[in-house]
């Protein structure tokens, strides 16, 4: 009898021990078995980079909502009517697609910040990945809070189905303001200074979007400090307008862009979406598309940011396909879909929605006139304001302003070349509608500080002459209030 | 029944993790134990006392004394003698005088087994008073023999003086012989046979005795999972089915050959494509998502078939219970109810199929041998058109279309049609042949068989076979030990080159045989494939013969056990399983294959499933009314799977391997996964003098597949049922001779989700440029898991009622059900604000526990002894059976709409929609209202696709009267699911002739016959049903079927009631006609039995379905997407011949 029955039980006691339920998948690496070393932290922040260049961000997107709605561009395509004249609802798809894609970023750079702290690696290069993640979280939630207003504040990664973890309530716009603050600051302090690297955030992404969000909350002294802070590390522009725009970026003055690298990565489809064909691979209504207004704002003989600057040609070399005025082309084809203007800041082929071409998220021209608006603001038109301005327009070819020039006599002519250097310079990257935005708000909160044209003009020109204040946000994504008992819709929606 | 053994409790030692504590025990009443028990069955006596006065001494060192005066060994049971004081009496004389003159005294006696080798045990039930057992009768000698219906010897029947343990068992020949009391009675039984009684009034050796077959059901053993029970000992829902219904069918798997044999079992063959899987649910759908097949329990190894493929060529299937040989199965026991299922825990909630193999029997060496030999053929089929109706009808197309007529003077119409469906489909062959040895002795029984079954596929290049082998052996190493061993080995060969479920264009050839057009011929002139003219789509016949599609599969089930006598009435059991199964998938398409440039790809899949058992039953003696059977159980169960796979393309030479091809294709893949249970549960059967019967039993179930918080599932049941025809009110002498109430409840789970899903899961392949300038790799989290997952639960209440009357000439089993599952697994829809990875435009989802299910129903069995058979002459006896079940959903969750409105959620996927208060699988879709007669009649109608109908296009129903016909005026238009479905069995014998005919057919269902959208579709160059011969026109107006028009631009073609069919259908399913020749001939050939048959299978079919069979799914395994024929394999008739032999 004990022969058998002692090693039955014998090998049920042995067996029965609770770890013989725990299986963690073979296959798919989970939090608990995947960071374990600095090549993992290296590949989770990298993924915190892709979400960046996704259709709902950079790829497509927010740069759609960021010049769509304004008086920079206009479009006949039925996909960006409802950014184009101003009718979203919650059910548009950017509205969507800028949401979901932000949250996929916010919590791709969470998980970074959650596990990365833990790993054994070498501590400088921790120091690096944890910035460049706050750096990145910053960015998705400053874009979502210019866009919707106070979103749900989630700080650490989603790892549980679970009601009570998937349902968040919106925070306020100064809480979300003041994370991306914490973030942005966390980020310079972790960044060594001399780490500029072009195809990652450094220090001084962090400093330039910092100072872009205190220009937003109007902390100007904070937006000077932070653009100084920029500027006195020895950043210098390309010395070109045009050598901004080659077929890939990475000029000099970059301080932070998305990469493309075609179709290895998923590839940029911008410029298939914005030029016309040949270039773009196929010939449809274009996004995008520069208005007549925004051509004749720009001094397109002597600006060289809108000059003409020679013939384009398909890379066949062969088809002339329009000419080049630097931030806007001509568009030369037999087919309608590609005549006139069109945004030329992507100059590379589209190459089946799969371009090369590189976004610009930040660069030192924005800085330069970031910290020229935020010290106009506090002090008025000074030599600092318009050196800081002059280093922008000399480089457009456009001459230096003395405190003589008509537009250094007031706070406000200086305010209004500044908003008019600003609209030249970044044409089509996706800043034209938030400035409008920002200087809608501001006018508001100071009446006398009045901007030449603001959103609410914008709005009231497309929606019948009524300033609809609703529509300077954007609505909560209808998916988000159907499935988030916890959210609130903006109001007017 | 001989009388169980009982055996003692055994506490377990329970895990720290594990909250519930178990023990449990239970009887062990297998046929397997039943000779064994028998013989070593020991009954305690009433303690006898002696009065104090005269001088008595303890029985015991009596006995001592005589072993060593006597050189004799005195065997007794200690419990029987210990204690006990008898006066010795001053005999002189053998042994045997002395012990005749003690024993008595005590109520015990003796018996001498041969020289100088004694038994003491206790006297029989109701033995005699001391005083009178002095005088008790002389032994007489008594010799005989036994034989079965046909005369045949009978080998291992117990024979017994009756009210005692004195007997023996027949030998091979069937004779036995022992010593009886005078006057006694004998009583002869064998499982299968009906137990005889004989009277014995002095010394004879010619008793002759011939053993009825036992038509009693009620003392059918039922194997009920870690035990077995008697029939009128159940309290819950069981339906069985025997060897012999499943021998008749010549089909692949037992599966198959389970329709229409019991009860709330419902059974489809989706598709008629060999060897392919087979949809088996009990008592309806009761998830949503999840497996929904029951859990079968292979010889005591659960197998849980998920029919996975790595590489799904063609739709084609591989049925992993196809292992089995249907020859080697002794029976099948269907666990229907919760109560009876429970003890299998978490994965019970589509019930379970325990499968018993066939063992040996005490006796001669008996040599089996089963040949059949049969002949398939499309059992029906489809009308399409000749070249000429063709040509007129693609003409009619295009010039509605406005469009050139493709068949002009210029391209005439060729003289010749080509029959597609004759080029595609053949008569082929099916052939078993299977060899068993078994036998024993009363120490090792041993079932050796090894089989092989082909069946040709009638379509081209395809088929299935098996070579099976199969072991099944027991030991009795000593009086308290036995091992054994249950082995199912197999080696199956899948031909899967059919493409079924496709669209001709995708390489279906099921639809290309049909729509594939006859004015081309199958070949041209120089020797290549033929393609459509008007549309370079497939050629049905070049994509079977050039490609192989072979899945192989390597399979073992089995165990080893050893069980041992810890006391008279506690029995350990452990047994170690194993499920393991390796598949190797071959694709090759060769060079010639229509479009292609030659492909190959190889899958492998292996997986080892491990099962350790240990179980303990206690049967407490409790005196004669009371009988309790305790079981405690611990199991433990592992998987570990890997695959792996790779393809590649462009042969230089028709090399059907990798090596062959130039260019790879993708990178190969590998992917492994592991799973594990840790179970413990316990059951309690107890009944009171056989009238009130009552179990109660508990699983815990521990998965790998939750967290820990949930990873334990605890699943109850009880059950109870009173056979009232026991009770003394009831007339004995009545014509019911045996009739129980059943009632019972029982909790089940269904854990078969994902094996990770519960895990938030990271994926590779987020690529962005690293530091440097290449691109490198991201890794992030992919799936957003949830630890708050746990099981599915069934909660099914259950009662029954089973009638047994006029001398159990009718037996009659009623149940009614009503099964409720709560905590559904479903994809919900969670906020973006997770940060959930889902492309642009889709919601963000985890999987949940939402939602619940009901499944109601009534079932219905009944077997009648129309006719008894006497003396050889007629018999006919009749096995019917029919179920209902209505399926319901209760509650998926809540969804709010875009306007802000919070209500029911519902799931719509195509052509079905899941909803609160409806079936699964209901049909969604627009209605018909007719053919719109003329254009200005159109023009008063809602718009389609835009633009008014015109006359001959569908008149759809604008439900929302918004006047445009859209997806919003959609509804619920149809319902999948049977009202009913149910199978007679009749059986006729005369003399050595049998017949056996089987009908069986399912009502009141809808088919979405997807196929006829091709066929009657009228708007490609695809060749079409005559049906539409008969279409609209300005003559023709009195029809169902539209004008033709090319590209159908008013969405005649959309799915609507048109293409609903009602699926009820009856069938013969099988014909058997059977001779046994008489033993009398056959023994002069030295073969003991032999019988030869010829078989019809799916003879006749009884439907208004216009497709190739109503018995049929293009989704087969899903829950809410059964009912559809979209280009399924169509099923066979089939007709063989067969000898069955013993030697």
């Amino acid at each position: 009898m004990k022969k058998l029955v002692i090693p039955a039980l014998g090998a049920l006691s042995f067996l029965a021990s609770c770890n013989f339920l725990e299986k963690e998948p073979l296959v798919s690496l989970t939090p608990e078995n995947f960071f374990t070393s600095g090549t993992d932290a290296e590949a989770a922040l990298t993924a915190s980079y892709d979400a960046l260049q996704g259709t709902g961000a950079y790829g497509q997107d927010l740069n759609v909502m960021g010049e769509m709605p304004s008086d920079n561009c206009t479009s006949t395509n039925g996909d960006v009517n409802a950014m184009d004249k101003i009718i979203w609802t919650p059910t548009t798809s950017q509205v969507g697609n800028v949401y979901r894609q932000g949250y996929i970023g916010v919590n791709r750079a969470n998980i970074v910040l959650k596990y990365v702290p833990a790993i054994a690696m070498d501590t400088a290069r921790r120091r690096q990945i944890l910035g460049e993640a706050h750096f990145i979280r910053g960015l998705n939630y400053f874009n979502m809070a210019r866009v919707y207003g106070g979103v749900p504040l989630r700080l650490t990664p989603t790892e549980s189905g679970a009601p009570a973890d998937v349902n968040l309530a919106r925070s306020t716009t100064d809480q979300v303001y003041d994370q991306v603050v914490a973030d942005l600051q966390a980020a310079a302090m972790q960044m060594p200074t001399a780490s500029q690297n072009q195809n990652r955030a450094g220090k001084n992404a962090a400093y330039a979007l910092l100072a872009r969000v205190q220009l937003t909350r109007r902390n100007w002294a904070a937006a000077q400090a932070a653009a100084n802070a920029v500027i006195t590390s020895g950043v210098a522009l390309n010395g070109t307008f045009k050598s901004l725009f080659p077929a890939e970026n990475k000029g000099a003055e970059s301080l932070f862009e998305i990469q493309y690298a075609g179709s290895a990565d998923g590839g940029n489809i911008l410029p298939d979406l914005a030029l016309p064909a040949p270039l773009a691979t196929y010939s449809f209504p274009k996004f995008n598309i520069p208005t007549a207004e925004l051509i004749s704002y720009a001094d397109t003989v002597n600006d060289r940011r809108w000059a003409f600057n020679g013939i384009v040609r398909a890379p066949n070399g062969s088809t002339v396909v329009g000419r080049d005025h630097v931030s806007y082309i001509d568009g030369r084809s037999t087919n309608a879909n590609d005549q006139g203007p069109f945004v030329y800041k992507w100059t590379s082929i589209g190459n089946n929605f799969s371009s090369t071409d590189n976004t610009y998220v930040l660069r030192y021209a924005e800085v330069l006139l970031a910290y020229a608006e935020a010290v106009n603001e506090q002090t008025g038109p000074s030599a600092d304001v318009l050196a800081k301005l002059n280093l922008v327009r000399q480089r457009a070819g456009l001459a230096a302003l003395t405190t003589a020039s008509p537009q250094a006599a007031t706070k406000q002519t200086m305010r209004n070349e500044i908003d008019r250097q600003r609209r030249l310079e970044l044409a089509f990257e996706g800043e034209r509608w938030f400035d409008l935005l920002r200087y809608a708000r501001h006018t508001q909160a100071d009446p006398s500080a009045a901007h030449a044209v603001t959103a609410l003009d914008i709005i009231a020109q497309q929606r019948g002459g009524v300033r609809e204040a609703n529509y300077l946000v954007f609505p909560i994504p209808q998916s988000e209030t159907n499935t988030n008992p916890l959210i609130q819709q903006n109001p007017g929606y | 029944m001989n009388k169980p053994l009982t055996y003692l409790g055994w506490p377990v030692a329970r895990p720290a993790c594990l909250a519930a504590s178990v023990a449990v025990l239970q009887l062990l009443n297998t046929p397997a134990h039943a000779q064994f028990m028998a013989v070593n069955s020991v009954r305690q006596s009433e303690p006898t006392t002696v009065p104090a006065d005269v001088k008595s001494v303890p029985l015991k060192s009596l006995l001592k004394q005589w072993e060593s005066e006597y050189h004799a060994t005195i065997f007794y049971e200690s419990n029987v003698v210990d204690n006990k004081r008898v006066v010795a009496q001053p005999t002189t004389g053998s042994l045997a005088e002395k012990l005749a003159a003690v024993l008595p005294q005590v109520s015990l006696q003796f018996k001498e087994l041969r020289d100088n080798y004694f038994v003491v045990t206790s006297q029989p039930e109701r033995a005699p008073s001391p005083a009178t057992s002095a005088m008790a009768p002389q032994n007489v000698p008594a010799s005989g023999r036994v034989t079965d219906p046909k005369g045949e010897p009978l080998p291992g029947v117990t024979v017994l003086v009756k009210g005692t343990t004195n007997g023996t068992s027949t030998g091979p020949d069937g004779s036995f012989s022992l010593s009886v009391p005078e006057n006694s009675t004998l009583v002869f039984s064998s499982v299968g046979f009906k137990t005889q009684e004989l009277a014995v009034t002095g010394a004879t050796s010619t008793i002759d005795i011939r053993l009825s077959d036992d038509q009693q059901a009620l003392n059918e053993v039922v194997v009920v999972g870690y035990g077995t029970q008697t029939r009128q000992d159940l309290s819950t829902s069981v339906a069985s089915v025997g060897s012999q219904a499943l021998a008749r069918q010549p089909v692949a798997g037992f599966d198959q050959a389970l329709q229409g044999q019991a009860p709330g079992v419902q059974v489809t063959a989706p598709s008629g494509a060999p060897g392919a899987g087979i949809n088996v649910r009990v008592r309806g759908n009761a998830s949503l998502s999840l497996n929904g097949s029951p859990l079968y329990v292979i010889d005591g190894v659960p197998v849980l078939p998920d029919y996975q493929q790595e590489i799904s060529v063609g739709n084609q299937r591989i049925n992993p219970l196809n292992t089995l040989n249907p020859n080697d199965i002794e029976s099948i026991d269907v666990l229907k109810d919760g109560a009876a299922a429970a003890i299998y825990g978490v994965r019970a909630a589509n019930g379970v199929v325990v499968i018993t193999t066939k063992r040996g029997k005490v006796g001669q060496s008996q040599v089996g041998l089963s040949v059949y030999y049969g002949r398939q053929k499309l059992r029906k089929k489809l009308d399409v058109l000749n070249s000429a109706q063709f040509a007129q009808e693609l003409n009619e197309i295009n010039v509605n279309a406005g469009l050139a007529p493709a068949f002009t003077t210029a391209n005439p119409v060729p003289s010749f049609s080509t029959d597609w469906q004759d080029e595609v489909y053949r008569t082929a062959a099916l052939q078993n042949y299977q060899l068993n040895i078994s036998g024993g002795s009363e120490k090792t029984r041993y079932y050796v068989a090894g089989g092989y079954f082909k069946q040709d596929g009638i379509s081209l290049n395809s088929g299935f076979d098996r070579f099976n082998f199969k072991v099944n052996l027991e030991q009795t190493v000593s009086k308290k030990l036995r091992v054994g061993t249950n082995l199912n080995m197999s080696r199956t060969n899948n031909n899967g080159s059919v493409r079924s479920e496709l669209a001709l264009g995708n390489s279906g050839t099921v639809l290309g045989a049909l729509s594939q057009i006859p004015t081309i011929p199958v070949r041209n002139a120089n020797g290549t494939y033929a393609l459509n003219p008007f549309n370079q789509s497939d050629n049905p016949v070049g994509n079977l013969l050039e490609s192989s599609n072979r899945a192989i599969v390597y399979q073992m089930i089995g165990n080893v056990f050893g069980e041992f006598d810890i006391l008279q009435n506690l029995r350990l059991r452990s047994s170690l399983g194993l499920d393991f199964r390796t598949q190797t998938e071959n694709q090759f398409l060769s060079r010639n294959y229509p479009g292609s440039t030659g492909r190959a790809q190889t899958a492998t899949n292996q997986q080892v499933i491990w099962l350790l058992e240990n179980t303990l039953t206690y049967n407490p003696t409790l005196g004669d009314k009371h009988h309790l059977t305790l079981l405690a159980g611990q199991s433990m169960q592992q998987s570990n799977r890997f695959t792996s796979g790779a393809t590649t393309r462009d042969f230089s030479a028709n090399l059907p391997y990798l090596s062959g091809g130039s260019t790879v294709v993708g990178i190969p893949g590998s992917y492994e996964d592991s799973w594990a249970l840790l179970s413990y549960f316990a059951r309690a059967n107890y009944d009171f003098d056989g009238k009130y019967l009552f179990s109660a039993s508990l699983r815990a179930d521990g998965t790998s597949r939750f967290t820990n918080k949930y990873s334990f599932g605890y699943f109850p049941a009880v059950s109870a049922a009173w056979r009232v025809s026991k009770e003394n009110f009831f007339p004995q002498d009545g014509p019911v001779s045996d009739l129980k109430l059943r009632a019972s409840f029982g909790a089940n789970g269904n854990q078969e989700i994902y094996t990770y899903q519960r895990f938030s899961r990271y994926s590779t392949g987020y690529l962005y440029q690293g530091t440097g300038s290449t691109i490198v790799g991201g890794i992030t989290q992919s799936n957003i898991g949830n630890n708050d997952l746990r099981w599915e639960t069934t909660y099914q209440y259950n009662g029954g009622l089973d009638l047994s009357m006029l001398d159990n000439r009718l037996t009659f089993t009623f149940d009614i059900y009503n099964k409720q599952t709560k905590d559904l697994l479903l994809d919900v829809p969670i906020p973006l604000s997770t940060g959930a990875e889902v492309p642009n435009g889709s919601n963000a989802v985890v999987t949940q526990n939402i939602g619940q299910v009901q499944n109601r129903g009534i079932e219905i069995g009944l077997v009648t002894t129309n006719v008894l058979a006497q003396d050889n002459g007629f018999g006919w006896t009749t096995n019917f059976n029919v179920s209902g079940n209505r399926n319901r959903i209760l509650d998926l969750g809540p969804q709010t709409s875009d306007a802000g409105v919070v209500s029911d959620r519902n799931i719509i996927a195509s052509e079905r929609i899941s909803q609160v208060g409806q079936p699964l699988g209901a049909f969604y879709g627009h209605t018909v209202q007719g053919i719109v007669q003329s254009d200005a009649e159109g023009l008063t109608l809602a718009t389609q696709n835009g633009n008014r109908p015109k006359a001959g296009d569908i008149r759809f129903v604008d439900t929302n009267g918004d006047g445009a016909i859209t997806d919003a005026d959609r509804t619920i238009i149809g319902n999948p699911n049977p009202k009913a479905f149910a199978g007679v069995t009749n059986n006729f014998s005369y003399k050595g002739l049998e017949l056996s005919v089987f009908f069986q057919g399912q009502f009141g269902n809808q088919i979405y016959n997807q196929t006829r959208q091709i066929i009657e579709s009228q708007s490609d160059p695809y060749n079409q049903s005559t049906r539409v011969l008969n279409h609209w026109t300005p003559t023709n107006t009195n029809t169902d079927i539209p004008r033709p028009v090319r590209n159908d631009p008013q969405g005649n073609n959309r799915f609507s009631t048109r293409w609903l069919e009602d699926g009820s259908y009856v069938r013969l399913k099988n014909v058997t006609l059977a001779y046994n020749i008489p033993t009398t001939l056959s023994k002069r050939a030295s073969i003991q039995n032999l019988r030869i048959y010829v078989t019809g299978q799916n003879l006749i079919t009884w439907t208004k379905y216009l497709g190739y069979d109503p018995e049929v799914s293009a989704d087969p395994f899903s829950s809410t997407a059964f009912g559809r024929d979209f280009g399924v394999y169509p099923q066979a008739r089939t007709y063989t011949v067969g000898i069955n032999a013993t030697f």
